[in-house]
């Protein structure tokens, strides 16, 4: 099995000395891509931190994040940012969009940082989300659930490796929430994208292949569908 | 530029007081500008078109022309020539004989055969005592060729044989006169032969004499009582007023700024980077300074126009220039609090807390 992440025993260390808590005990995980997988546990237990990690947006204590085999502490902070905007797709709890750019200007946007033009696949992302009426409208104008579809396609728009997804239907109805989980899947499995999300709703874990418990900072496999 | 366009565009009521307000503080500085050079150019305009580089005045007056006084024996006669010229100077009252007005002026009385003689816009130099050239804006042009006047009270009458312009001296226009008809106005007769000072057309010119000082004619100008202070006071008006943009722009970027926060730290996340962030904030201040000083500026050239010939306003291309150049960098140094809030967010922040 190839793997697109791989955690090798990374662990997560807040405070120093007696004040110390462990966040993350010694974990180890191989995320294969096209994988969907998702996190669950109490609040505190420590999976936002593992998120964040995997994340590039810190780094572990000690133990290693592999993507495609390079370790994400040995780059520099600059190529991190790099990794997150070319290999990483991020969707959290609400405020994905930029207030002041209509749908279709977000994902100009990232054309014009990336000195490219993917309109048409935009295009074909929104409407295959259902958003081609929505594309001149600004964030605030659109629906909790427009607006995390919207989030979706910003997401895979620059076809990364893996997207996070922290919470992603915390501001949704549970109909909404499951028809934007269920997209979440089938877009990522038709572009072989990995998916790591983050959630407390437990009628989510149909849609993913993988469920992993973390309590106390230990993680373990809940669930394995197929 | 992308971001920033947009960011604007989204909150033009926002922007708009910002701008109008930079627009405000432009014009103002424009303004003000306009009108200390214009002033300072009405006090010294007579004097620049010598083109001298030396004056000699008697020492006790310290470089202050109203109070020198050479008298005949302290420098002779034949050291003069076209380039070492003598200057009386005299604050007089001008009457028309038709008129009882009094005309505020400054007599020069000069030898119109030396460089300092006027440049003529009409009629001819002096050649006789009774003879005179004024400024054209001596009682704002009513003095023509052949008007008759008098000179503070003087029972003769004064013929008007040649007019000029851009001719003040502490904002005054210039009556120039013979040396002779200076010595009677301020010393009671033509035979007296004293000076106010020596003018050389060159530095190597100068005749050291004791009891004389030779100086800059800058220093000169600079002593004209009250030049000095006028322009330390418009200078500090106009210094006060690029702090001021410092601020207003400084303090309205830093809260839209943290307004924007969680924004930037969801674009930190999304691998968006500080460089992206900074340029669009910088770009953002310098086109609403470019919006708001361009509107001062246009506001500027439009008061031109509408203001009276008599006040003393003049643009210096360079100056006007300058402040441009100087505000717009002001602005843009305004963004630099926002720049350093920008560098300190952490895209940990986007995601719900790192813990």
């Amino acid at each position: 099995m190839t793997t697109v992440l791989e955690l090798k025993q990374i662990t997560k260390t807040f405070g120093k000395g007696a004040a110390a808590t462990q966040a993350v005990q010694p974990t180890d995980l191989a995320i294969a891509p096209g994988e969907f997988i998702t996190l669950t546990g109490p609040s505190g237990s420590g999976k936002t931190t593992l998120l964040t990690m995997m994340g590039a947006l810190q780094s572990p204590t000690s133990g290693a994040v592999l993507l495609n085999g390079q370790d994400l502490a040995k780059l520099s902070e600059k190529q991190r940012s790099k990794v997150r905007f070319e290999k990483y797709g991020f969707i959290l709890q609400a405020a994905n969009l930029i207030p002041y750019l209509n749908v279709q200007e977000q994902f100009k946007l990232v054309d014009k940082l990336s000195h490219t033009d993917n309109r048409a696949y935009a295009d074909q992302l929104l409407t295959s989300l259902g958003l081609e009426e929505q594309r001149d409208s600004l964030p605030q104008m659109l629906s909790g659930g427009q607006r995390q579809r919207v989030a979706i396609a910003r997401a895979l728009y620059q076809q990364p490796q893996i997207v996070f997804a922290d919470e992603p239907t915390a501001s949704l109805d549970s109909k909404r929430a499951h028809q934007v989980v269920q997209t979440l899947n089938e877009t990522a499995k038709a572009h072989q994208t990995a998916v790591v999300m983050v959630t407390h709703d437990e009628s989510l874990f149909a849609y993913t292949d993988k469920v992993y418990q973390v309590r106390d900072g230990q993680v373990s496999l809940l669930a394995t569908n197929h | 530029m992308y971001l920033a366009y947009h960011e604007l565009k989204s909150a033009k009521a926002r922007y708009g007081l910002v701008v109008i307000t930079l627009f405000l503080v432009a014009y103002l500085i424009y303004f003000l500008t306009g009108l200390a050079y214009g002033l300072a150019n009405n006090n010294r305009v007579g004097v620049d078109q010598w083109h001298a580089q030396r004056v000699t005045m008697s020492k006790y007056a310290d470089h202050n022309l109203q109070s020198s006084t050479i008298i005949a024996g302290q420098f002779d006669r034949s050291d003069l020539s076209k380039n070492v010229a003598p200057l009386g100077l005299l604050a007089g009252e001008v009457n028309q004989k038709s008129d009882n007005t009094d005309l505020d002026t400054y007599v020069f009385g000069i030898n119109f055969s030396s460089f300092i003689k006027p440049q003529l816009t009409s009629g001819r130099q002096a050649r006789h005592n009774n003879e005179v050239v004024v400024d054209q804006r001596l009682g704002t042009g009513q003095l023509k060729l052949g008007t008759k006047i008098k000179i503070n009270g003087s029972s003769t009458y004064y013929k008007v044989v040649g007019l000029t312009k851009n001719n003040l001296f502490g904002t005054l226009p210039i009556t120039f006169t013979t040396l002779g008809t200076y010595n009677k106005l301020r010393f009671g007769s033509t035979t007296v032969k004293n000076m106010s000072a020596v003018v050389y057309k060159n530095a190597t010119d100068v005749v050291k004499k004791s009891g004389l000082e030779t100086t800059t004619v800058q220093t000169m100008v600079e002593n004209i009582p009250g030049y000095t202070a006028q322009n330390s006071t418009f200078s500090l008006m106009i210094g006060a007023l690029f702090i001021i943009v410092l601020f207003v722009v400084g303090i309205f970027m830093y809260i839209l700024t943290i307004q924007n926060v969680s924004v930037y730290g969801v674009m930190r996340a999304q691998g968006i980077s500080n460089g992206t962030l900074i340029r669009s904030v910088l770009a953002q201040s310098l086109l609403l300074g470019i919006i708001g000083v361009g509107l001062g500026l246009f506001a500027n050239q439009l008061t031109v126009l509408i203001l009276p010939a008599a006040m003393p306003y003049t643009n210096n291309t360079l100056l006007v220039g300058g402040f441009t150049v100087g505000l717009l960098a002001v602005v843009v140094l305004g963004s630099v609090f926002s720049i350093k809030r920008i560098l300190k967010i952490d895209p940990l922040d986007a995601i719900g807390g790192a813990a």
